[in-house]
Order: structure tokens, then sequence, then C-alpha cells
């Protein structure tokens, strides 16, 4: 059954264009104001998908239904989108505090407008629904959420080019070492909930690593006393990076996180750092957190030391050589030496005989063939079950008494049950196991098809090797072999199918949620990273039309416009005041210059294949869009040819936007004065691509004065 | 000559078939014998021939999915253009081009079983 969209416009050309884009998929509602709107929301026999809200009409505006919407719980459960024309700065806070998912300003391209609700509603569809579906969207997301702690945990690991595994091993040494002094000293003791919480937070101990710069953190030898002083910094800006992200932790693990980030470097005499605390005045947790690190950065090779064998390095320890510790620690510690020397050598990863077991898959294919191909490529790293058609794999299912089947593979083309089917009945059943479509015809229809029932994605027949292995790998947190990535980035993809569509713009809107929450705690505004997109979006269609060769098409510009929205992302990893203020503080300017570098970082934690155009694109953008066209930019100093066109085109979009739209009118010869300014600068920017953009400046004037000035 | 080159000279892609297969030619040729069974019980032209589009389609279509697994690039080629000539609503094309593809498919059906 069609779910509904309910649009809400006192004119009715507004709520014909909109009800356009979504007919035919949606059964659309219409309301001519407030009052007719919240007769329809408030019917709960009608499942309405999103609510598309104009926030000035007569009797009951925007305003009074998002508030009555709120009262009644209403906005939790449906996503809406306030339409307008005014940017009214005060009027759009208002209406997001009170819960609106985003601002569509006018006019809007219709593209875009849907995509960003379709996504919106997705994400709110998954969240409702029957309880068991949303347990385990809320595990999904705890997932995700976990996922994006320990990436930013592998950031900082990365970025220290370290050997693999330390943050793994600092959970499992935390684990022991806590446990052991809980129940050693009642005055330390502490439930397992809450031992269980401190080593999720001990992942994020050296997040404040970021925002050293790569000199000093990978220095092969000593630091000077200067570097030193910079290097300690860490401690208190991890705790200040983490103030800024609530909501990617629990409760009780972000307290934690933000005292172990900052106090993980104190010493129990109080010669430690940042705050020179001193015995209990250190909480347990980074009291215990402090020796596991000390112990696993002394048995580990770093760039400015080897390794130092096990019971060297717990001599040092309780000899008091790296500082002083609590005696009731250092007892614990040294009572469960041989249980931390056994996990220290479990964890370190030296080859791809890895500590986990292989997940079961089914596949399910009428076709032997394909059914041998994939367990050829896939049996190397999981076990595989093979079901000839629905109703065996049903019944594979359904038997407890076989071993758990951790995911499925399902042929869309089989005969008598076909593959939605198979899926309809298995999701009827009430499980949310994992599951993959395969298909040789990625059209849009089944995609979203299959979103409906939340699937993970989809493999394209006939199979390629490494799309499939990349894909179930990122599902299972298998690491791929240095290989196996050099094979796959040889391949040179220019088509992008739908399915990667889909799943690009499925990254987009779960970074742009976290993105969203950072800026929102940062108090920054959203949307001139919005408008930059839009306008490149228009910059890009002129320069498609210019270069047919280039064969752009719409899809290219949707992915290279959305990707562009993320350009400042790289920001997140910069403490507030050297943001604000790089060019007064010491150091401020190289600590704020590696946002950047930052920002690709953060955007390549996605490794699914499916979305490597976007993540590339994205990542290229926020590398270098401190480029300039002489070679005076930063961080590589490229110039000219050696940055991307698109790249080029965001600098100038940004730039734009920073001048044009603090103009008090949006018109031909303010477009015109934008451009001179811009002009003196002369090396910034190449003298096509500007005329490219001039080319443009019809639309792009038209798109500020609509935003400003409102549909006639 | 061996089976590979053989087929590789009939326009079959074999190195796209080797990064299928993982390298696997034992595995390959063993699937290739299916391709002769296959075929036989997932009929077209006749069923075309006799006006039943839709069976021809949907073992067109399994056929499509069999020789692109198989990396058999002109049979996989052909039954893709077959399906959506079906799909067009335009069996009498559809014919035409599979009446086209029949002989190198039989070429390559011979030169299979020859090895296998």
């Amino acid at each position: 059954m069609k779910r509904s969209i309910l649009i809400v416009d006192d004119m009715e050309v507004n709520r014909e264009l909109l009800s356009e884009a979504f007919r035919g998929k949606y059964d659309i509602i219409e309301a001519r104001n407030g009052k007719e709107a919240l007769k329809y929301i408030e019917d709960t026999s009608r499942d309405i998908a999103a609510v598309l809200l104009d926030m000035f009409m007569p009797e009951v505006d925007g305003m009074t239904v998002l508030r009555r919407m709120n009262e009644t719980g209403a906005i939790e459960r449906t996503p809406v989108f306030i339409i307008t024309a005014e940017n009214n700065e005060t009027m759009l806070v208002e209406a997001y505090k009170l819960g609106a998912v985003d601002v569509i300003i006018k006019p809007f391209m219709m593209t875009f407008v849907k995509c960003r609700i379709e996504n919106a509603i997705e994400l709110f569809t998954t969240r409702n629904g029957l309880e068991k579906v949303v347990n385990e969207q809320v595990r999904k997301l705890s997932r995700f959420n976990q996922s994006m702690v320990e990436a930013l945990a592998t950031l900082v690991e990365f970025r220290e080019c370290e050997s693999d595994g330390h943050i793994k091993r600092m959970c499992g040494l935390t684990e022991i070492l806590m446990s052991k002094v809980s129940s050693m000293y009642p005055e330390y003791r502490l439930p397992k909930e809450e031992i269980d919480k401190i080593v999720s937070a001990s992942v994020l101990h050296d997040v404040g690593k970021i925002a050293i710069p790569d000199n000093i953190l990978n220095k092969p030898g000593k630091l000077t006393n200067e570097e030193f002083e910079i290097m300690k910094k860490h401690a208190a800006k991890g705790c200040e990076i983490l103030r800024k992200m609530p909501h990617i932790l629990e409760d009780g693990v972000y307290n934690y996180a933000i005292d172990i980030a900052r106090h993980h470097h104190e010493r129990w005499d109080g010669s430690g750092y940042p705050d020179r605390l001193a015995g209990d005045k250190i909480t347990i947790w980074s009291q215990v957190v402090s020796v596991v690190d000390v112990y696993d950065a002394l048995v580990s090779q770093r760039v400015y030391k080897k390794a130092y064998d096990h019971n060297t390095a717990a001599k040092m320890i309780m000899d008091g050589e790296c500082g002083a510790f609590n005696p009731k620690v250092l007892k614990a510690f040294e009572l469960s030496l041989m249980k931390i020397h056994q996990k220290h050598a479990e964890l370190t990863i030296k080859d791809r005989a890895k500590a986990y077991e292989s997940a079961r898959l089914l596949i399910v294919d009428d076709s032997e063939i394909d059914r041998t191909i994939l367990r050829n490529i896939l049996e190397p790293d999981f076990q595989i079950i093979e079901a000839v058609n629905g109703y065996e794999a049903l019944k594979i299912l359904g038997d407890t008494n076989l071993p758990k089947i951790d995911g499925v593979l399902l042929d869309i083309s089989m005969p008598i049950l076909d593959g939605f089917n198979v899926l309809k009945l298995i999701r009827d059943s009430g499980s949310q196991i994992p599951i993959v479509l395969m298909t040789s015809e990625a059209t849009r229809e089944n995609v979203e098809k299959g979103m409906k029932y939340n699937i993970l994605g989809f493999i394209s027949k006939p199979f390629d090797p490494q799309t499939v292995t990349s894909k179930l790998r990122t599902v299972y947190h298998i690491p791929e072999t240095e290989e196996e990535e050099e094979k796959v980035s040889e391949k040179k993809q220019n088509a992008i199918s739908e399915l990667d569509v889909s799943a690009s713009m499925t990254y987009c809107s779960q970074l742009k949620n976290v993105y969203s929450s950072y800026l929102k705690n940062a108090n920054r505004d959203s949307e001139p990273y919005q408008r930059v997109s839009d306008i490149l979006a228009i910059v890009l269609e002129e320069y498609s039309y210019q270069n047919k060769k280039l064969e752009l098409d719409r899809d290219h510009i949707m992915l290279i416009s959305n990707a562009a929205y993320f350009y400042d992302i790289g920001l997140m990893g910069i403490p507030d005041e050297i943001v604000n203020n790089h060019n007064t503080i010491s150091d401020g300017l190289i600590i704020y210059e590696d946002h950047a570098r930052i920002g690709a970082f953060i955007v390549r934690l996605n490794k699914d294949k499916a979305c490597s155009f976007f993540v590339d694109t994205c990542a290229e953008i926020c590398m270098h869009h401190h480029e300039r066209n002489d070679g005076r930019g930063y961080p590589h100093k490229l110039s000219g040819n050696e940055i991307t066109y698109y790249t080029n085109m965001t600098r100038l979009c940004i730039e734009f936007d920073r001048l044009f739209f603090r103009r008090s009118e949006y018109n031909d010869l303010q477009f015109e004065f934008v451009m001179k300014e811009l002009d003196v600068d002369r090396g910034r920017f190449d003298y096509d691509l500007v005329d490219l953009f001039k080319s443009c400046h019809v639309e792009i004037t038209n798109y500020y004065r609509h935003m400003k000035e409102g549909l006639k | 000559m061996d089976i590979l080159t053989e087929l590789k000279n009939l326009g079959v892609n074999i190195d796209e078939a080797m990064n299928r297969f993982m390298n696997n030619e034992g595995l390959y040729i063993k699937m290739l014998a299916k391709l002769q069974p296959n075929i036989e019980k997932l009929p077209v032209l006749s069923l075309c021939e006799a006006g039943d589009n839709e069976q021809a389609l949907a073992n067109a279509h399994t056929l499509k999915g069999i020789t692109g697994n198989l990396s058999l690039t002109p049979l996989f080629d052909g039954y893709t253009r077959i399906v959506e000539l079906f799909r067009a609503g335009r069996p009498d094309d559809a014919q035409k081009m599979l009446k086209d593809i029949l002989p190198v498919q039989d070429e390559i059906v011979a030169c299979i079983n020859k090895y296998c």
C-alpha cells in the first residue's frame, strides 16, 4: 500500500509543483492551511511518510503546526520539511528547534529536494514501524555510531602510522586491568556495565591527536621541548573535540570518554598533564587507561622507538620509569601480567589469520553456476550454505537445529518464488537478518523495492569478485589485503550504476547527520554549504552542456554537487578557538590548515566500493579546496590542471557565495561587482573557469534572488 | 591449442572469466560444461516461433545471466539485446537477433564439448 506525502501550502500552484515530484510513488494529500494539515496529521489511520510545510498560511501557520506536532509527539514519527522563500534566520532556527528535518528554500532544484526528502523518509521509515524493526534500527544506529567512534579512533591510529590494533588492544587490556582493580579494591569497585562503558570510552583516549601536526605526531626522533608542549595539548583537545559530539556516544560512555581523553596523562604524584591532578583526584578509570596506554606503547614498535619485550615493559612501569602510578593499580597490574601478556599477544595482528569467526552466509540462487562462482569467491572468508530456491532458503532459515545464518545473498530472479517474495516472507516473520540482493538489472524500481525491506545493498550480475568481497567485507568488518586494494583501485569506472547512486546518497545522508550535529553544537550555519552545493550543480550542468565528451550525466552532477557540501567537514577535527582565531594563535594556522587533510580522511572512512565515486570526489574536494591556480595554496601547492575541474569549481562557488550572499540585491550588477572583486586576486582562479561561471550568471542570480524574495 | 585459447578466438573474454573464477581454470571449465544442458533446458527460438514470448523472454533472461557469468561475451551481448527487444514488444526483431547468435552459440558449445 502506498504511503502518503502531505503537502501544506495555501497556494495551489505550489502544491501542484510538489505533488508532481512525488505522485506515482506516494499518495498525495493536500492541505491549504495548518488547520487542515493538523486534521490529517492527527488522523492516526493515515500513514504519512513526510510533511512538506509552508510557513506562511492563513488561519493556522506552519510554526503552529510544528508546535502542535511537538506536543503530540507526531514530530518524532514523521519528517517535516519546511518549504519557504523567506530566509529569516530566527524563524528557521525556531523551526529546527521544533524538530523540522530540513528547510527547502524556494526556488529549489526538484532533483535535490526529492532526494533529500526521500532520504529522510527512508530514515524515518526505518526508525518507526514494528518494534523489532525499530530495535534492529537502533542496534544498527548503535553500530553506526560505534563505527563512527571506532572510525574516529582509527583516524588517529592511521595518522600516527602506528602498527595496527592499538585501539583493539587498549580495549582488551583496559577490561582486564579495570576488572582486576574493581575486584581487588572495594573503594574502586564498579559494576560490569560500567566497566564495559569504560572500555568503550577508552577507544577515544587519543582523539585529540587529530589536532597535532603530522611533523610532530610522526617525528622519528625525540621531540624538542617545544614540540612536546604541542603534543601534550592532545589531552585537552581530545576532551574538547568529544564535547562537540555528544550524539555519537551513549550517555554513560560519553562522560567516561571526555574524562579519559583529558586525564589519561595525569600522574599519581601530580607531575602529569594537562591539569596536574594527583592521587585519587584522578578518576580510577583514567588511572587504569594511563597504565594500559603506557604498557602498549612500550611493547609496540613506534616511529621513535623499538618495541620492548613484555617483561622489560612491565618492570619499567613497576619501577616508576614511566611516571608515578597509584600503588594499588600497580599491584593489580602486577597480578594481571600474565593475562595482559596473553591478551596482547592474541590481539597483535600479524596476518590475515584474524581473531574472528567466519560469518555463515546463505546463497539463494536457482543457477548452479552463479552459486558456484559466489562460493568460490567467498569461501576464503565465509562459511557458505546454498539454497536452490526460495522455499529451501526459508526452510534453512527457519530450522533452529542448524547453526545460525549470519547473512543472505538472495537472487531476485528465481522461478515460482522470486527474491522479493522471499524477502517479504523473511521480514514478515520478524527476522532482520542482513540480506544482500543479487540482480543483473539494478533498476531504480528494484532498488526502491529492496530498500523498503531494509536490505543492506545489491550485488550486480555478472559478478565482479572485487566488488562482491569488498561489499561483504564492509558488512562483516573484514579488512582487505593491500594487494586486493591495489587491484580494485586500478579498475577505472566511468559509469555509475543506480545501485552506486543509491548507496552514495545513503552515505551522504548519514554523513550529513553527523556533520549537522557538529555544526549545531558549534553554532555554525549549514546553509552556506547547501548554497555552494546548489550553485555548483548549476555550473556543472553548464560545463556538461559545453563539454559533451565528458559524459557528465545527471547522476554525476548530483553526486559531485552533494559531495561539495562537505568541503569543510575537516573542521570537526580542529578546536573551535583555532577555527575562529587561527591567524592570531601561535601555530594556529598550521593546525587550521590540516582541516583539508582531516576532511579527506573522515570522508574516506567509508570503504564501500559502491560509494567510491562519491567518496573520491568528496575527499578530493576536502583535500584541495584551498589550492590556488597559481600554486600558492595548500596543502599540496597544486596549480592549474593539477587541481580537478570540480574542485576548482567548488573553490569558486565558495568564494562567490561568501561575497555574493551578503549583498543587498541579487542582480547582474552585483554579480559583476563580485566577479571583479574575485578578479583582484588574479592567481586564484583559472580564466576559463571564471568565464564558465559568468555564463551561468542568470541561473545563479535567480537562485539567490528567489531565496531572498520568494516566488512571485 | 587448449580450450581457453580456442574459446578466446571465438570472442570469449577469458581474462574476465579468470578474474571472476579467481584464476581457477578447472572450475571454469567445469562450469562451461554446464552451458549445453542449460541451453537445452531453456529454449528460446522454439518458444518464440510458437508465440510464447513471455517464456521465451524468461529463458533468454536466464541465458543472459549464465553467459554473462561465463564471460561468453558474444552470447551475453546477444541475449542482453534479445531481452531488451522482447521487453520493447519487438519479438520479431528478438527472433532475428537470436538467429544471428545461434551459430556462434553452436560453435562455442562444440568447442566446449570437444574438451569436456
